[in-house]
């Protein structure tokens, strides 16, 4: 059976001659979650979601709707509709008729088919757009068109492959807003294709990171950004310093890390004895006392800071990050000076060496 | 800058009138009272156009022209939309090939393809008459269509036919409502390039036509008989202006589709 949820990816592969562009996805998505798959391009997450339409078949596994096995239906028969990177808005037809296009089948009355799509448009905001042509409306119009016209079908998933890739970065960014209050409101199942980490940690309940076909983890963005489950995940979703560490021992059910100059450290894992230790840049201190080390580069971005530190026996700079919480021109470091790196021990994370 | 474009203004001038003076004697001489191809013109006359129009001989081989032409374009132009959406739209195995193979026609000279059709016809007993020659017509017609149909699918957006399914409808409705519209323009300038190659097309329709006759074969066996030149004249003058028409109202058309698919870029 197919489990709970609306959406079941049950162990899907896709292999075109001779990559494997889907490499055993296993997702099962819960009615009215906003969940993403993100990844950079050529990750698998368009194919996936082509998959879910029903545009490519998988080479091997199932896809369920609401328990339903939908493996072999065409995009027609599917109670999901897309939103796609292009739009695609039919040319020859006009708005209205763009957004009454899936409901031919309803056979409604003319005054119910102009009352759906007028209810449509409402939402969108685009009261008064239905005689436009399609070439007379802005990449932000023509985005909210093809949302009206797939949402207009009420499917039961709505996919949205890369659907602010097009626009430019404030229309993107309030469209995400939009976006995520609209699916609040309707109640639908989104699934959201997109290669923007932020866009995915702001709208998401839940992200799928993919890399080379492969599903990483799949998680709230919370826990994406805190507790990754590899060096990829952590290294995608934000910045993060890694060490090269080994454990030595055990002591009170913590691991005993040797982290090299970094020092030793006591977390609790299973992992070992090789080991990575991620720590973000922001969540080391620049302190009175810790590991010493030397900055090499300063950036003073406002609200916070950065800096490379240079740390004796380490191969790379370790890159901190400290907000600027108190009002000082002129303080604050600068290259060549020597400062000291603190941290809690929670805000360690051990991943498995790769 | 002026001055090296003249040069080749001058050229592009003589070029032009290479190209259309010739054709342009085509309605002075049929308009000359002279039976005689020559100069000096002898007098204003529409009497071979009155001629032409008495030539029941001349009127059939116009009209059997009219219907080869015609079912040629249709048949060949459905060929080529089916070829051409194949070959844009899915993966077929071996698809270059097949196009390439189907090209095939354009570069094999006429003479060759018509007498191996005779043979065939011949070989296979069919008895020769316009079907063979809409047949042999539709061998060299289908290419054309394809690569005007090709360039026209390629044109817009496979996601267009995408979301057609997307949003509920079956290949067949998704054919009538998103692709046929689109591919319109491409349809109807193949439909008009095939039957104008068609309607001139000579060597094959000599080799398959039997005793129908098409009209450049009729033209052909006119040539012999002086006193009717100047009906052909007339004739070809009529078709010259008819086929003007006809490339002005294609290039429209054409035009037309290209302002769409600039749209469709923009929306990309």
């Amino acid at each position: 059976m197919s489990g709970d949820g609306i959406l079941r990816i049950d162990h899907v592969s896709k292999r075109f001659a001779d990559v494997l562009a889907v490499d055993d996805a296993d997702l099962a998505i819960g009615r009215g979650e906003f969940f993403s798959l993100l990844g950079p391009s050529g990750c698998g997450k368009t194919t996936l979601l082509r998959i879910v339409a029903g545009f490519d078949y998988p080479t091997s596994g199932e896809i369920f709707f609401e328990g339903a096995r939908m493996t072999d239906a065409p995009p027609n028969k599917r109670p999901s509709n897309m939103v796609f990177q292009s739009y695609a808005i039919f040319p020859h037809l006009n708005v209205f008729d763009n957004i009454a296009y899936g409901l031919r089948k309803d056979r409604l009355t003319r005054a119910e088919l102009a009352r759906r799509v007028d209810e449509a448009l409402t939402m969108i905001k685009l009261d008064g757009f239905g005689e436009r042509r399609s070439d007379q409306l802005s990449g932000g119009q023509r985005q909210r068109v093809a949302l009206a016209r797939a949402l207009v079908r009420r499917p039961k998933v709505l996919l949205l492959d890369e659907p602010l890739g097009a626009l430019d970065r404030r229309l993107r960014e309030s469209m995400q807003i939009e976006l995520r209050a609209l699916q609040k409101s309707v109640g639908i199942t989104f699934v959201f294709v997109t290669h923007d980490q932020e866009e995915a940690l702001s709208m998401s309940d839940r992200i799928a990171v993919m890399s080379g076909g492969k599903v990483l983890q799949v998680a709230s963005p919370r826990q994406l950004y805190e507790e990754p489950n590899c060096r990829e995940v952590a290294d995608f979703i934000g910045q993060m310093n890694f060490f090269d560490a080994r454990v030595i021992g055990r002591d009170a059910g913590k691991a005993v890390i040797d982290a090299g100059a970094m020092g030793v450290v006591r977390v609790e894992t299973a992992l070992g004895p090789d080991v990575l230790i991620a720590l973000r840049p922001e969540k080391i201190a620049l302190s009175a006392d810790g590991v010493k080390g030397t900055v090499a580069a300063a950036a003073y971005l406002g609200e916070r800071s950065h800096y490379n530190v240079v740390v004796p026996g380490l191969a790379e700079p370790v890159s901190v990050a400290g907000q600027n919480t108190e009002r000082a021109v002129g303080r604050g470091h600068a290259p060549g000076d020597t400062v000291h790196l603190s941290w809690s021990p929670d805000a360690l994370v051990v991943l498995p060496k790769t | 800058m002026r001055k090296r474009s003249g040069g080749l203004f001058v050229y592009a001038v003589l070029y032009l009138a290479f190209l259309y003076i010739p054709v342009l004697f085509l309605p002075l001489f049929s308009f000359n009272r002279s039976v005689f191809i020559a100069f000096p013109l002898t007098g204003f006359t529409t009497q071979w156009y009155a001629q032409m129009l008495g030539d029941d001989e001349m009127l059939r081989a116009l009209v059997n022209s009219l219907e080869v032409g015609a079912v040629t374009s249709l048949f060949s132009t459905l060929l080529g939309t089916l070829a051409a959406k194949a070959l844009t739209r899915y993966r077929v195995p071996g698809g270059g090939a097949l196009l390439a193979f189907t090209s095939l026609p354009l570069f094999i000279p006429d003479i060759v393809l018509g007498i191996s059709l005779l043979i065939l016809l011949n070989g296979l007993q069919l008895p020769l008459s316009l079907l063979t020659v809409i047949a042999g017509h539709s061998l060299i017609c289908v290419p054309f269509a394809i690569t005007v149909l090709m360039s026209r699918f390629e044109g817009f957006d496979k996601s267009l036919e995408e979301a057609s399914l997307d949003l509920g409808e079956n290949g067949w409705m998704t054919f009538w409502r998103v692709t046929f519209p689109l591919a319109l323009p491409g349809i109807v300038s193949s439909l008009l390039l095939t039957f104008i190659v068609s309607f001139d097309e000579f060597l094959i329709a000599y080799f398959l036509a039997g005793n129908d006759a098409t009209l450049p074969i009729y033209i052909w066996g006119q040539l012999r008989f002086p006193y009717k030149l100047p009906a052909v004249l007339a004739l070809g003058a009529l078709i010259l202006v008819a086929s003007t028409a006809f490339v002005i109202f294609a290039e429209w058309i054409r035009s037309r589709g290209l302002g769409e698919k600039r749209h469709l870029m923009v929306g990309a």
